[in-house]
């Protein structure tokens, strides 16, 4: 069984992934299982701080500037508070790997599921983003990570716990339809 | 010779299948906007409100200055060549009636909706088919989120309350034009003008003035949302599908225009 470690799942084959992230997504809500991937962009015609929120204040019916400071805040512990009011097209790739982080993690979802290469973010800022998810109410448990042999390379002193497939999917299934 | 013709036939017919496709399918978008965004828990959304009142801000205040001059501008043009006209021809009471005829029926919302077609349509155009482009609608997809709630209800009622404002607006101003000058010409006051402009207003200008506005506030957000979806997601494609957009919105514009004036 499946033990509650800093990550759990570590799959090393990207065309399996990008078709078990589509199943996820068609067959459960953002509110259970949100995704971090280059399939789902940030949309462009909005600032980073409203493709955060979006779905949050979309579900719950809030006011973008009601979560603007929380929002703040968390980019706030990545160095880059500035980028909140800029646009997709404005930022490099590590911002916009840190503003899908925000979004996949705000709204505290059962699942997350990232699929781009965690080198964006570096040993440091990875710490750091592990350190986010263990305050947020996300079971460490269920962060699936999708990456290649580089990534056990740069993070060797992580404590991953690699599993197949199969048991991962079954061990997904399970949390979902429990809660 | 008869090839000509068959192949003038075969245009024809062409045309007239691409017509009934696109109404239809206009038609259909348009239900399916109104339909999302009026019964459904997006209604009154505050995330909803929140981007209405941007494309507001977005297609319709940044419109007022732009308005502003040339309802001054035009205003006072037609108001002075028209006053000049019935001076000259004794029927200066008759000035209430064609100053409301030419203001309320065809100058505001024509002057208006022209300059509303400049500004909001090919802002709009480029807006909906940047985001199809880079896939965007996807990732409003995987959210759980409906474009036609979020992403195009907003746009259509930003464009019909913007175009209702602005077209009034431009009235206010234009008889305001008209008083100055009047004032010069016929030694009058503003409440004259005032008492003369809605004393002339009838039902039927009132009735003309908001199917005029209704409609070309519609058209303006509507025409080029749905040639923006149709189109494949290639940077050529934005710009022939900008061509076909600004072309069925200015057929679109003069139909209802002339539909106004039966009225």
């Amino acid at each position: 069984m499946m033990k509650n470690k800093a990550i759990t799942t570590f799959i090393n084959n990207p065309h399996n992934a990008k078709n078990i992230i589509n199943d996820l997504i068609d067959q459960y809500s953002w509110g259970k299982v949100a995704v971090v991937s280059e399939e789902i962009p940030l949309i462009s015609a909005l600032t980073v701080l409203d493709n955060i929120v979006l779905y949050k204040c979309y579900a719950k019916r809030l006011y973008i500037s009601k979560v603007e400071n929380e929002v703040l805040e968390f980019l706030n512990r990545y160095n880059e508070p500035n980028i909140i009011y800029l646009h997709k097209g404005q930022l490099n790739k590590y911002q916009q790997f840190i503003a899908k982080l925000a979004r996949a993690t705000i709204h505290n979802p059962e699942i997350i599921v990232i699929n781009m290469p965690v080198d964006y973010l570096g040993i440091e800022n990875f710490n750091l983003f592990v350190d986010i998810l263990k305050e947020s109410n996300t079971d460490l448990s269920n962060i699936m990570l999708i990456e290649n042999d580089r990534f056990s390379n740069l993070y060797d002193d992580l404590d991953i716990n690699k599993v197949g497939i199969n048991e991962w999917l079954t061990h997904v299934t399970k949390i979902l339809n429990l809660k | 010779m008869f090839m000509h013709f068959i192949k003038l036939v075969e245009n024809l017919g062409r045309w007239t299948i691409s017509t009934i496709l696109f109404f239809t399918g206009i038609t259909f978008f348009t239900i399916k906007i109104f339909i999302a965004g009026l019964f459904s828990k997006a209604f009154l959304n505050p995330v909803s409100v929140t981007f209405i009142l941007r494309q507001i801000n977005f297609i319709g205040v940044e419109l007022i200055k732009t308005t502003t001059i040339v309802a001054m501008v035009l205003g006072l043009a037609i108001v002075g060549t028209l006053s000049n006209i019935l001076i000259n021809f004794g029927a200066t009471t008759s000035i209430g009636v064609v100053l409301t005829g030419v203001l309320v029926k065809i100058a505001a919302p024509f002057i208006t909706g022209l300059l509303f077609i400049f500004r909001a349509a090919s802002a709009i155009f480029i807006d909906i088919a940047l985001m199809k482009n880079n896939n965007d609608f996807k990732a409003l997809k995987s959210m759980d989120i409906d474009e036609y709630q979020m992403v195009f209800f907003p746009r259509v009622i930003a464009s019909i309350i913007s175009m209702f404002i602005l077209s009034s607006y431009f009235i206010l101003l234009s008889i305001i034009g008209s008083f100055t000058l009047l004032s010069f010409q016929l030694n009058t006051t503003l409440s004259v003008v005032g008492q003369q402009v809605i004393s002339a207003l009838q039902i039927s200008d009132v009735v003309s003035f908001i199917f005029q506005v209704f409609f070309i506030g519609l058209i303006v957000a509507i025409i080029p949302m749905y040639t923006a979806m149709e189109q494949k997601r290639s940077q050529l494609w934005i710009i022939v599908s900008m061509n076909k957009s600004m072309l069925r919105l200015f057929y679109m514009f003069i139909l209802i225009v002339f539909i106004g004036q039966l009225i």
